[in-house]
């Protein structure tokens, strides 16, 4: 009657590691050679954490106007009346005039929703991704405007040369299938 | 009729009187000039120091906003205890003297050579924190208050506030306890066991408005006297009193980047009620602490954004932060002031200056 307790010797045991080995190898490299056959799976992003808001992003990129947007994280937002996002530093007065406005190109629209509470929202057509508004809202607020490469934009050169002049390295490589990066109204 | 003159430089015109020509030299003298001026008035170089390509008019920059006049800074930093509290949510004064900050986890005791001791420990991160007359400390846990003895037992807990709650600060005195919630924009008013009173800030019309607007997490509350709290009404840039009972009485502040008002979206970020009516107010954005009277004039400034972001030029617009933070201020009984800055983790005492 055979034994039915099977001690594995040393070599059963490399036998089974190089085995096992070989098997994950093969697998990862079937993963790799599978992404990379899908073509384009990782895009460029800026992570809102660590953008230090420099304004390089309106010069730097290839395209004109930039594929740098800014983008709006409502439920971080305060729907503040004095909005520091959308308000020079002294506002002569709390109205959509351009002498009050922080954005060079009038892309943030301003709405009343309910005293003393207003939304505002990003005209991505205009906006140029200089960041003004971003250190505006970073500077006093909460941070709910940062910034962000559309992917509608992007052309997805090989060596973004955003992210080579970016100051804070805040610019890398991310899944295309999660390709933004969006607050999520906690410190890092 | 028109003159010799005329006739000899004009052409008849159908539709109006005929044009000299000193007139069209003229009109093409003026209209130069305003063209000119309009050119001039468009001449906006790129700014060499604004990698954004924009002009200076474009520049934004805070430095010369955060400038504080050096007359009116009546303190000067005497010690940096420690630069361990980073990310600290709240400090108090105990009822034995010493100082507690509510800091990772725990409520924690720091003493002026920077040693820290826990007191006791939490199951979450302590929001804010209050002790009362007997030594018990009321903590806000985000959605709940918790009470603990002077040995850290815990010996109540609230019900979870409804709505959205996020507690910010908690006002003890006389078996009364004030939790000021910023995200549902309320002071509820509690018993020492934790059982619902009112709410302080309800709309008069009974709608679930609140008169507070509060558009970032920072909201503090404190007693004052006569059955009265004090409440930052941030949004409005104020400070305000109300009775227990929820009556407004009064209000004090108004907008202002310069140091006589509070800057920004929201300010006071928080505030410390002294005794003889006083108030120490922080504001975050440009970090400030300052001393005001009673009725809100500014006696003396105890720090500005030198003080806690020394290295200004590091960032656009002239501060050194990627968040807006706020200083927190605990002037002792013998006027020398705590301050501490989370973002940096900082704690440093303040001290009047010696004039001579």
């Amino acid at each position: 009657m055979p034994d039915e307790t099977h001690n594995p010797t040393r070599r059963d045991f490399l036998r089974a590691t190089v085995r096992s080995g070989a098997l994950l190898t093969i697998g990862g490299m079937s993963v790799a050679m599978f992404e990379r056959a899908r073509g384009r799976d990782w895009v460029w992003q800026i992570d809102p954490y660590k953008c230090t808001m420099c304004g390089q992003c309106a010069t730097e990129c290839v395209l004109d106007p930039s594929a740098v947007k800014c983008v709006h994280t409502f439920p971080m937002c305060g729907y503040c009346d004095l909005c520091t996002g959308y308000f020079e530093p002294q506002p002569n007065s709390l109205n959509t005039g351009a002498e009050n406005q922080l954005c060079p190109v009038g892309a943030i629209k301003r709405k009343f929703i309910e005293e003393p509470y207003f939304e505002y929202t990003i005209d991505e057509s205009l906006c140029i991704g200089c960041a003004k508004c971003v250190a505006g809202c970073t500077a006093f607020g909460n941070g709910s405007l940062h910034l962000q490469i559309r992917r509608d934009k992007c052309v997805d050169c090989n060596d973004c040369s955003i992210a080579r002049k970016c100051p804070a390295r805040a610019i890398s490589r991310v899944p295309a299938d999660t390709p933004y990066l969006i607050k999520d109204g906690h410190p890092h | 009729m028109n003159s010799p003159r005329d006739t000899r430089t004009t052409r008849n015109h159908p539709s109006g009187p005929p044009m000299t020509r000193r007139d069209f030299v003229q009109l093409s003298i003026v209209g130069g000039a305003m063209v000119s001026l309009g050119l001039a008035g468009c001449d906006d170089e790129p700014n060499p120091n604004d990698p954004s390509g924009l002009g200076e008019r474009f520049t934004y920059d805070l430095t010369e906003l955060s400038q504080v006049d050096p007359a009116l800074i009546g303190y000067q930093q005497v010690a940096l205890i420690t630069d361990a509290l980073f990310d600290a949510n709240d400090m108090q004064l105990g009822p034995d003297g010493k100082l507690y900050v509510a800091h990772d986890g725990a409520i924690v005791a720091v003493t002026d050579g920077g040693n820290i001791q826990t007191h006791f420990e939490l199951d979450t991160n302590p929001q804010c924190f209050a002790f009362d007359e007997q030594g018990r400390c009321f903590v806000g846990l985000i959605e709940r208050v918790a009470c603990y003895d002077a040995s850290g037992t815990r010996v109540a807990l609230s019900e979870p506030f409804a709505g959205r709650p996020h507690l910010t600060s908690i006002a003890v005195a006389g078996g009364h306890v004030f939790v000021a919630d910023a995200g549902n924009r309320i002071v509820h008013h509690l018993d020492d066991k934790l059982k619902m009173i009112g709410q302080i800030g309800r709309a008069d019309d009974g709608s679930r408005k609140t008169r507070f607007v509060v558009p970032s997490p920072y909201f503090d509350v404190a007693v004052g006297p006569n059955d009265t709290v004090w409440v930052a009404n941030t949004g409005r840039h104020r400070l305000e009193q109300f009775h227990y009972d929820g009556t407004f009485l009064k209000a004090w502040g108004k907008f202002s980047m310069g140091i006589d008002g509070f800057c920004g979206c929201c300010n006071p970020s928080h505030f410390q009620l002294l005794d003889d009516g006083r108030f120490v107010v922080a504001e975050k954005g440009l970090p400030r602490v300052k001393v005001c009277d009673a009725e809100g004039e500014l006696l003396t400034v105890i720090a500005g954004p030198d003080a806690f972001l020394p290295d200004k030029q590091a960032m656009p617009g002239g501060l050194s932060c990627t968040r807006a933070d706020s200083p927190i201020p605990v002037m002792r009984p013998d006027g020398k002031v705590y301050v501490l800055f989370p973002l940096t983790g900082a704690l440093s005492l303040f001290e009047p200056k010696v004039t001579p």
